[in-house]
């Protein structure tokens, strides 16, 4: 007799937006192990979408959320793709897939998009994907790997890293492609929790029709309307959320103050050992103890710091992120030329405002849509970058080909460029713009 | 340099590609130039990030330059279908633009555009895929051109046939630009 009716109980994440997120069985321990790792246990504290809280309130979630949000998404579209085009995966390829969907996030820095950028323009080499792959190949999640499957790390790597592949899949697209399930997670986890629900796409619906012909994942062209309406809420989410005007000027105040604070590095964070500070140093070659020590949070207590900042500048900025007091926005202009002179003109205005003991590079800033770290669909000119619909008569065609779809509105899609600058000189310059006929 | 910079000189690179004699065919066939550009020594891209995607090394922000030119009517955008790709870009300069004398080139980098295009003229986008795909990897993983070309063509089958011709191409581009890439100062040194 059973000592315990429910000793085969299945263990499950209760998630909010997929509801319960159950694995495969053999899976499970090394699943659990790799989760209690410091490693992805510190994406706790990194939010996945940067400052879109200060407009957004309720995008509090993290990383770390998203992240079992994929790996179970991954786990669906598999068992999709096997059922509808009978394919039979091994063991092993069907759970590297999980668990590098799991683990695909688990380089991102604090503040992942807007440090990468502050050291980009430092030139010191930093790319969250090298940082995944280090930490898959160097750091205890490496032993969890190897335990499980001998080989696992480098074979996960080649899901993160498409020049790593000895030979491409159609389920490390699960992973990475225009159609995946870091998408397929984030479109709906970042709109349900920014409050949007007009744009909720059927994501299970589309998971089911997916299948595979040769090595690239197709949708069943019947299902064509559910891809279109998840393509079109990503867009939506693109332009309501992640290129807000207001979530885009907090996000260059944050990128501002970093920078100044990399750029006074001896003075901003004097401790040699403080994670950020090797990180601004190092960059991707800083050591990885210290890497899994930085978060969203340590960065947090050096800007709470900086507001008594002996440097006027660093102490400014971060003061006016503490008020929320972000810059305004206007359209930067169509032309280079005229955008120039509308520069020019904020700087010159800076310059004689009271702000004008300040660098003007700190206030001026010019914000495109490419420094979005959500990626829009694009589409492709190559078939094979565009995601593939199955025709009637069995052929993959890209989806833009398709005479019905809306997809290839969707992808020429234009946003533009804003020119952010303080509060301060707001009416002068836009009195400007008008005298000078800038938008005509 | 800011990020806006750096757009900004990708888009007089990209002008100046287009600009003059036929319209180039193809978005890869410019993010490779560009690139071809960059790993040549063009001071003026050091900012630009190139990443390995699906067509080989690929820049975001290159993208971005072009998808506004086009969206100002700087540079103008056709489609064309094909039978093996379902559509590729054509672009032209509107030379009625303001922008397009305002953004160029000084003359010692015009010259090293246009050495590249005369070598260029006539490839097939595959093989200029096969050649930046090529020195990229050789760049960024210390490889030898055949461990790289070898590499290269692992990754990228389709690319196969044009082997030879991006082989070629890049000793061409070694002899034209290599030496002149050898004497660029490096960043760390600017």
């Amino acid at each position: 007799m059973q000592s315990d009716p429910f000793c085969g109980r299945q263990k499950v994440f209760r998630d909010p937006i997929h509801g319960d997120l159950d694995f495969p069985r053999p899976l499970w321990e090394t699943l659990i192990a790799l989760v209690d790792t410091p490693a992805f246990q510190r994406l706790r504290l990194i939010r996945q979408n940067g400052l879109t809280n200060y407009v957004f309130h309720g995008t509090e979630h993290s990383r770390f959320a998203h992240s079992l949000g994929v790996a179970w998404t991954a786990s669906q579209m598999l068992a999709a793709i096997e059922r509808n085009s009978e394919l039979s995966l091994s063991e092993d390829e069907r759970h590297d897939t999980i668990l590098a969907a799991l683990l695909h996030d688990v380089g991102h820095g604090p503040f992942s998009h807007t440090l990468e950028e502050i050291l980009g323009e430092l030139d010191i080499d930093f790319d969250h994907e090298h940082m995944t792959k280090r930490i898959l190949l160097e750091s205890d999640v490496n032993s969890v790997l190897e335990h499980s499957s001998t080989g696992r790390a480098e074979r996960l790597a080649q899901f993160i890293d498409k020049k790593e592949r000895t030979q491409p899949h159609w389920y490390h697209d699960i992973v990475s492609s225009q159609l995946d399930a870091d998408r397929l997670d984030y479109v709906r986890r970042d709109a349900a929790m920014a409050g949007i629900d007009n744009h909720r796409p059927d994501v299970p619906r589309l998971i089911q029709n997916l299948g595979a012909v040769g090595e690239q994942i197709v949708v069943d062209g019947r299902a064509l309307d559910v891809v279109e309406s998840f393509l079109l809420a990503l867009d939506h989410m693109y332009e309501s959320v992640y290129y807000h005007k207001t979530v885009r000027g907090a996000s260059l105040l944050l990128t501002a103050t970093l920078q100044r604070a990399a750029e006074q590095i001896e003075e901003s964070i004097a401790d040699h050992s403080d994670p950020v500070r090797a990180l601004i140093e190092h960059g991707q070659q800083v050591d990885l103890d210290h890497y899994l020590r930085a978060t969203d949070a340590t960065v947090w207590v050096h800007l709470d710091r900086w507001r008594d900042s002996g440097d006027s500048t660093l102490q400014y900025l971060a003061e006016q992120l503490a008020r929320r007091s972000f810059p305004c926005a206007m359209d930067y202009p169509s032309s280079a030329r005229r955008g120039q002179k509308l520069v020019e003109k904020a700087k010159d205005l800076v310059a004689r405002s009271a702000l004008s003991s300040f660098d003007t590079k700190y206030l001026v800033m010019i914000d495109e849509p490419e420094r979005v770290s959500y990626k829009r669909y694009t589409g492709g000119e190559g078939a094979s970058q565009s995601i593939q619909t199955l025709a009637r008569d069995g052929t993959p065609q890209a989806i833009e080909a398709d005479d019905r779809s809306i997809v290839s509105k969707v992808g020429k899609k234009f946003y533009k460029r804003r020119l952010f600058f303080p509060r301060e000189i707001r009416d002068e310059l836009r009195e400007f713009a008008n005298q000078e006929k800038i938008y005509s | 340099m800011s990020y806006h910079q750096t757009s900004i000189n990708a888009l007089t690179l990209l002008v100046e590609l287009i600009r003059g004699g036929q319209p180039v065919e193809g978005r890869v066939r410019l993010q490779k130039l560009v690139y071809l550009l960059k790993a040549y020594g063009m001071k003026r891209l050091t900012g630009v990030k190139f990443r390995y995607h699906h067509y080989g090394p690929y820049s975001e922000q290159l993208a971005g330059a072009l998808r506004s030119a086009v969206a100002s009517e700087l540079i103008q955008e056709d489609t064309e279908c094909f039978d093996d790709e379902w559509q590729k870009f054509c672009y032209s300069l509107n030379v009625e633009h303001p922008d397009a004398e305002y953004l160029q080139l000084n003359s010692e980098e015009v010259e090293l555009v246009n050495t590249l295009k005369s070598k260029t003229k006539g490839c097939h986008w595959r093989e200029l895929e096969l050649a930046a795909t090529a020195l990229f990897l050789e760049r960024e993983r210390g490889l030898s051109r055949s461990d790289a070309l070898e590499r290269a063509l692992s990754l990228k089958p389709a690319c196969r046939r044009y082997q030879d011709e991006a082989e070629q191409l890049l000793g061409s581009l070694d002899a034209a630009l290599g030496a002149r890439q050898r004497s660029a100062p490096s960043f760390a040194a600017l």
